[in-house]
């Protein structure tokens, strides 16, 4: 038997493993329905929407520290953030600590299959799963702002915006990954997971009332998941191709804001992914495979 | 020693001064073990003795200190799928993923370990039936009782037609008709030309039921060979129950020193049962001490011990 139908049975497994779950229902049906509120109430709040552009919806921009962290980075990171935490994190939790949690591990690892396989089938079930997942949160989004603010542009971007999701989400899976093989339970998987997005996003606007908003912010762990959840497709729309960065900060006071180019921050962004993604990956499938069953 | 000559030599598995540890604290030591083809070979130890710990090293789950492991002459290596592809392993209390019916956990490790989809849907429904579970295919494993749970981790480790087969307990929490079904069942297997290592905590079954047997005991091997070697190793013992007028404390200990004695075990109070390892008539000796202590030998009565008693003394003392 090929490497390629063993991993593929790993994945039939896992996604059996998967549809059978009631969790999985419920949390992908109600990621949906705030998906549908998000899309529905964004434009109205904040004029960000995935497929206005925000200048037709009179974007203001401000130096007050107040407008930086509350309503720019909190909103960004802390509110938008937890979508790909909870989707990503939640789906994700159970793959490889719930083994160990529940001992399953133990009929799967004694079947003739390589454990570098279990690992490949195991994420490569989380990708074809999230990425389906994506594809619905962006059409459930623009339906939303559809029926907010009525048709909505650029609709040829929505290739980007699904990639942005998915990302995201893909993020917090590979943390999962590695916090599951490392910990193997369950519950201290969620945990660490929500200590690290709440860790981040206090750490990110610490530095940014002491030193400003930084582009090199994107680089952040999680952090980089928040901005590219919500902010890549306000990237993409913005037509003069730079975006702002509040340029207050407790040390050099207010400033003008500074702008950058939506390319300059995306790499930012996806160099941080990637990053992330890397170490995640490899630093699971390391524990994953040193991973004894001892219970 | 090469792949061939162990073929030609027909051990299934051979396991030789295996060790595993656990940081500065000791799970298994030199731990040998040899599995003829063919046999019933039962691996036998009280709890916490060290079995599941040898197991799991054999199946790779956990991680040998040092040793050698050789599976019909092949040395395990990486992840030893080859090894996996002839090995059949029921853990003990086999888990398996709740929301999955009883059909749909065979059908999903069979495609794990590469049975074609038409024979895999054939093989599950015969394996079924084989273990008695025909009837709870389409319930939930997660409903499952715990027999039913290791049944159904039975027709998992059949699945593939596997030579070896390594049964850790597979008799736990099964009802008495469920023991006796499994019990025939591996004497099938075994008369089909399989090996099975039957690891469990019970003499009786493993006498009943093997014709090579493994003694461990504290993470040591104790014993190995045949049962009947065991038994005769074991014969001559034999068993004294004295009640005294009074026992105690000081009277038990010197009792415990008598030189020959391989276990005194309290029956009531004021009576003890005394093994000893070969025939010596201990009474003489029992009636002296008493009165030494202030107390009388009311009775002593001589018993032959049995294998089971006998048995508690090997593992107890590891002679």
């Amino acid at each position: 038997m090929s490497r390629v139908s063993q991993t593929w049975a790993v994945v039939r497994y896992e996604l059996a493993w998967d549809m059978k779950k009631k969790r999985t229902y419920i949390i992908v049906g109600l990621f949906l329905f705030a998906a549908f509120v998000y899309g529905y109430l964004l434009p109205t709040i904040n004029g960000k929407s995935f497929t206005t552009e925000p200048n037709e919806l009179g974007v203001s921009f401000s130096s007050d520290l107040w407008w930086v962290l509350v309503h720019n980075l909190a909103f960004n990171i802390g509110v938008s953030g937890v979508f790909p935490l909870l989707i990503g994190g939640f789906i994700a939790a159970d793959t490889i600590a719930s083994e160990f949690d529940y001992n399953t591990i133990v009929p799967l690892l004694s079947q003739p299959v390589r454990r570098g396989e279990v690992y490949a089938g195991k994420l490569l079930e989380k990708v074809l799963l999230l990425l389906v997942v994506s594809i619905l949160f962006t059409l459930v989004v623009i339906a939303g702002s559809e029926v907010s603010v009525g048709a909505q542009s650029h609709l040829e971007m929505i290739p980007l915006v699904i990639f942005a999701e998915f990302g995201a989400f893909l993020e917090y899976t590979a943390l999962a990954f590695l916090v599951g093989s490392l910990a193997r339970s369950g519950s201290m998987v969620l945990g660490i997971l929500m200590a690290a997005f709440f860790l981040i996003l206090v750490s990110v606007l610490i530095l940014a009332a002491y030193f400003g908003e930084q582009e090199s912010m994107f680089f952040l762990p999680v952090a980089n998941a928040a901005f590219l959840f919500n902010v890549i497709p306000f990237y993409i729309f913005q037509p003069w191709g730079v975006m702002v960065l509040q340029g207050y900060s407790i040390i050099a006071g207010p400033t003008a804001p500074v702008a950058v180019t939506v390319v300059s921050a995306l790499e930012y962004v996806v160099a941080g992914l990637l990053a992330d993604l890397a170490v995640a990956f490899a630093g699971g499938y390391y524990f994953f495979r040193r991973a004894e069953v001892k219970g | 020693m090469s792949g061939s000559s162990y073929r030609t030599s027909g051990l299934a598995l051979e396991v030789k001064n295996l060790t595993k540890s656990y940081g500065p604290f000791p799970g298994i030591w030199d731990v040998n073990l040899t599995v003829q083809q063919g046999t019933l070979h039962g691996f036998l130890g009280p709890n916490g003795s060290g079995k599941t710990t040898t197991i799991k090293c054999i199946m790779g789950l956990l991680y040998k200190t040092s040793g050698e492991i050789r599976v019909f002459g092949e040395e395990p290596l990486g992840d030893a799928v080859e090894m996996k592809r002839r090995v059949g392993y029921l853990p003990e209390l086999p888990s398996f993923p709740n929301y999955l019916k009883g059909r749909e956990v065979l059908l999903t490790y069979g495609r794990i370990r590469g049975i074609p989809e038409r024979r895999l849907l054939e093989e599950s429904k015969a394996l079924l039936s084989r273990v008695g579970l025909e009837d709870a295919a389409e319930k939930a494993a997660g409903k499952y009782s715990k027999g039913m749970q290791t049944r159904l981790g039975l027709a998992v480790a059949l699945l593939g037609k596997p030579d070896l087969l390594i049964l850790d307990e597979p008799t736990e929490g099964l009802d008495p008709v469920g023991v006796i079904k499994v019990r025939e069942l591996l004497k099938t297997l075994v008369s089909e030309g399989r090996t099975v290592l039957l690891s469990s905590h019970q003499l009786s079954e493993v006498q009943q039921m093997c014709s090579m047997v493994t003694v461990l005991k504290e993470g040591r091997t104790v014993t190995s060979g045949s049962m009947e070697e065991l038994g005769k190793r074991l014969r001559g013992g034999v068993v004294y129950r004295a009640e005294f007028d009074s026992l105690g404390p000081d009277l038990m200990n010197e009792v415990k020193k008598i030189e020959g004695i391989s276990e005194v075990t309290s029956v009531e109070e004021d009576i003890i049962a005394v093994l000893m390892s070969k025939d010596y008539d201990v009474r003489p000796t029992l009636a002296r001490l008493a009165v030494q202590h202030g107390s009388l030998l009311l009775s002593c009565e001589r018993e032959e011990a049995s294998l089971e008693e006998l048995f508690l003394s090997l593992v107890k003392e590891g002679k």
